[in-house]
């Protein structure tokens, strides 16, 4: 979980150099976060080593570990260790499935807290989110009294999380993305740690490369050959050397290693050039039922235009996505008439698609992957067309409208339809992103 | 085959078929004109299958007998003839085309692969105003649709009733209804969805001092216009047209009247700001009102006399554009219920013509 998308962190160190002075970033990462949400919601997990897994078996018995419990942490189980070798280590913690839609769903509870504080809030993976509160912060002086008020900002954010959700987190404040990450590391779980700009030199000195983000084994191994095992000692080595050794990677990790990174917190769903909305499921084994995979395809288009609807988007291409048999994949799509944002009209054109695809003779295996998207976007607030039909019948966007505020408040799997229920895979699809 | 005719007289007949000929087809039949001389009167037809055409020209024939020429080669040849009377007559399969110093030899299209033009003849009505027809064809069609995915918006529903003949056209965004009265004699109620193109045509065909009448085939599947000499016969669109009726308003809770060429010159220039615009109504004026992201604002006041409750209401500046130049009074009425209801624009004599029109929602 804690994996860094290093690339993105670090190109964005690339990004603008623009000033950072007075800039304040705060990094929230939710403490062993899948445990942590189980732990709270059952509780015999409580206080006892508890390993939530990924794990396709019923009891268990293999695939590797999601999350460990500090409980279970004191008993050397990392996340990313086989579940048998877990076992071996302790055999008295209790094992469970991983029910990524409930923590997903807890996710956006989270943002939907952090963004009560700051409405720039970057979602950085399903237990990290970044929280810009330079805006925030403007009216007091640069220095000590912004950032003493950064710290009661992320005590309030701690608590109120405590409060709402049940859950501890791991805070760090710093001037920028990178320096943020590495303070709430310093101090966890339930820890809240400023990194000032002036500390910053001798805070990463001493550290070993591989603290940096986008620093692996074998990045290290390089770096080792080079002479360089700490941050500090990358810091003093010449920008030059490591830009001809690694290129822009090198001068990227320069920057990193003296505390530097440009990158601007990046609101969630408002990413430039934002160009679909899709969800694709794989189908174990695959299938021919036809029926089934319209199901799926129902199931898909409701949380495809769940999200759009979510972030404010219309859509008016509807693209379907099939993989038959273990071959690669492809798509047909077809146009609708207006701009939307309700299933029905994709599901409509989704199905024709799949039907008429179903019907084409070219399905000599089961289909192995399902999946839909809409494209050719514009945003909501740029207006929607009204039609007659809307006019005629405007119960489906009323029942959408209703399903949405239910599903706010209530959590993506509150409702779902009939012909959904029992499955699984759709119940409250991945919606958190 | 063997005529000689007044070459205006022939140019005259053979523009009025150009309508029904599909010059770029997969059948090159279509895109002929069918020649029939029998005892001093030329029948000439085109017939694209969706629609056909048919008129008579005056000539002195010598030898009956029928022939189909391409109808651009002909078109094209009789109107840059110089020649007051024209000769032709076929040889073979040629067609030899003879004034005073020029000669032409057209190779012709087989006579038999032309479609035979279908039978109708019941009479619906008899003696509709042409000028009254023309005009509210011309209205009406533009709010038709153009796509092909919804074919029955494509068409102009043709609602022959007691009490006129209703035409409604609908592309979803917004709704043109007109209502063509008087004059005329009803043989019986029906309604028919006709392609609002082919009516179009038809409106170009005749001229505004003469009667139209209507007929239709057996099985309701094409519908035929005469008028002044030319039939016109259209094949009908199948389908269940939408029920519009309760888009037409009772009554109209907020009302502005405003001059006609001040408020379209007022949306025509905000309109390149955003496409859709914003009125805002209140105060004895209109303010018309454009955002754009990319672009920047624009804004401009209009006087209007309204008696409502200031409100805001967006639309597609081109429906909107449509349906006032629709309107031929020099006040326009502007109706508007609430800002996601429809809006209703019509002349302020209160006349058959409405055109609803389906908001934007900002």
């Amino acid at each position: 979980m804690t994996q860094y998308a290093a690339h993105g962190l670090l190109r964005a160190a690339d990004r603008g150099r623009r000033e950072e002075e007075g800039r304040c970033v705060l990094h929230l990462d939710m403490d062993a976060y899948f445990a942590s949400v189980e732990q709270r919601d059952v509780p015999l997990y409580r206080d006892r080593p508890l390993v939530v897994c990924h794990t396709s078996s019923d009891f268990c018995s293999h695939g590797v570990v999601a999350t460990a419990s500090y409980e279970a942490r004191r008993w050397g189980i990392k996340a990313g260790m086989s579940v048998w070798e877990a076992r071996s280590r302790c055999p008295h913690a209790c094992f469970v499935h991983a029910d990524i839609p409930k923590y997903l769903d807890n996710a956006r509870r989270l943002r939907h807290l952090c963004e009560r504080h700051s409405h720039r809030v970057e979602v950085f993976s399903i237990d990290e989110l970044f929280v810009d509160l330079t805006p925030l912060l403007r009216r007091y002086p640069p220095g000590g009294r912004r950032w003493e008020e950064a710290l009661r900002v992320g005590g309030d954010l701690k608590e109120d999380i405590r409060r709402e959700l049940g859950l501890t987190a791991s805070v760090g404040i710093g001037a920028n993305k990178l320096v943020a990450k590495m303070a709430s590391e310093f101090h966890k779980p339930d820890g809240l740690t400023l990194v000032l700009p002036e500390q910053l030199p001798d805070i990463l000195a001493p550290l070993p490369v591989d603290r940096l983000v986008g620093v692996g084994a074998r990045m290290r191994r390089h770096l080792r050959a080079m002479g360089i095992e700490t941050i500090g000692d990358l810091a003093r080595a010449p920008r030059e050397a490591l830009q001809w050794k690694f290129g822009v990677v090198g001068s990227l990790l320069w920057e990193a290693a003296h505390g530097r990174d440009a990158g601007a917190v990046a609101r969630s769903g408002e990413v430039e050039g934002m160009k679909s909305f899709g969800h694709s499921l794989s189908l174990r084994g695959g299938t021919r039922d036809l029926e089934y995979l319209e199901n799926t395809l129902l199931g898909l288009c409701d949380a495809v235009t769940r999200r759009m609807r979510r972030d404010g988007y219309l859509g008016r291409t509807v693209s379907l996505r099939l993989r038959v048999g273990y071959a690669l994949g492809y798509a047909r799509a077809r146009t609708l008439p207006e701009h939307t944002d309700l299933p029905s009209p994709v599901y409509a054109a989704a199905r024709d698609l799949l039907r008429r695809e179903a019907s084409s003779g070219l399905w000599t295996e089961p289909v192995t992957t399902v999946g839909v998207s809409v494209s050719q976007l514009r945003r909501r607030e740029e207006g929607k067309q009204v039609t007659i039909w809307d006019i005629m019948d405007p119960r489906e966007e009323r029942l959408a409208a209703a399903l949405d505020a239910i599903r706010d408040r209530y959590g993506e799997k509150a409702v779902t339809r009939a012909s959904l229920l029992g499955d699984f895979a759709l119940s409250g699809m991945n919606l958190a992103r | 085959m063997k005529f000689s005719a007044l070459r205006e007289d022939l140019v005259k007949s053979v523009h009025l078929l150009q309508y029904s000929v599909s010059a770029r087809g997969m059948m090159p039949i279509l895109s002929g004109v069918k020649i029939s001389s029998s005892s001093d009167v030329l029948t000439m037809t085109s017939n694209d299958l969706e629609s056909s055409t048919t008129t008579t020209c005056a000539a002195q024939v010598e030898e009956d007998g029928v022939c189909v020429v391409n109808h651009k080669l002909l078109m094209e040849l009789l109107r840059d003839m110089k020649d007051e009377k024209v000769l032709l007559s076929t040889v073979g399969n040629e067609m030899v085309l003879e004034g005073g110093k020029s000669y032409f030899k057209i190779f012709t299209l087989p006579v038999e692969d032309f479609p035979t033009t279908p039978e109708v003849d019941r009479a619906v009505v008899k003696g509709i105003d042409a000028a009254a027809f023309i005009k509210s064809v011309q209205r009406v069609s533009r709010a038709a649709s153009k796509d092909e995915k919804r074919p029955t918006l494509m068409g102009i529903l043709f609602e022959v009733g007691k009490n006129g003949i209703r035409m409604v056209s609908t592309d979803s965004y917004r709704l043109a209804v007109d209502v063509v009265r008087n004059g005329f004699e009803v043989f019986e109620e029906d309604s028919y969805i006709i392609p609002a193109g082919a009516l179009l045509n038809l409106s170009r065909v005749i001229t505004a001092d003469e009667k139209v009448d209507f007929y239709r085939d057996e099985n309701r599947g094409q519908v035929r216009f005469s008028a002044g000499g030319v039939d016109y016969t259209i094949r009908l669109i199948e389908g269940k047209f939408p029920k519009y009726e309760q888009f037409l308003p009772e009554s109209v809770e907020r009302k502005a009247v405003a001059n006609k060429e001040e408020i379209l010159g007022a949306i025509k220039r905000i309109s390149v700001v955003n496409s859709v615009i914003k009125l805002n109504m209140g105060g004895e004026e209109i303010t018309v009102v454009g955002e754009s992201r990319e672009v920047g604002e624009g804004k401009e006041t209009v006087k209007a006399e309204y008696d409502g409750d200031p409100v805001a209401i967006a639309f597609n500046s081109r429906f909107l554009e449509d349906g006032l130049a629709s309107v031929d009074e020099e006040e326009v009425v502007l109706g508007i219920t609430e800002p996601l209801k429809p809006g209703v624009i019509k002349g302020r004599e209160g006349e058959d013509f409405l055109y609803i029109i389906m908001p934007v929602r900002i």
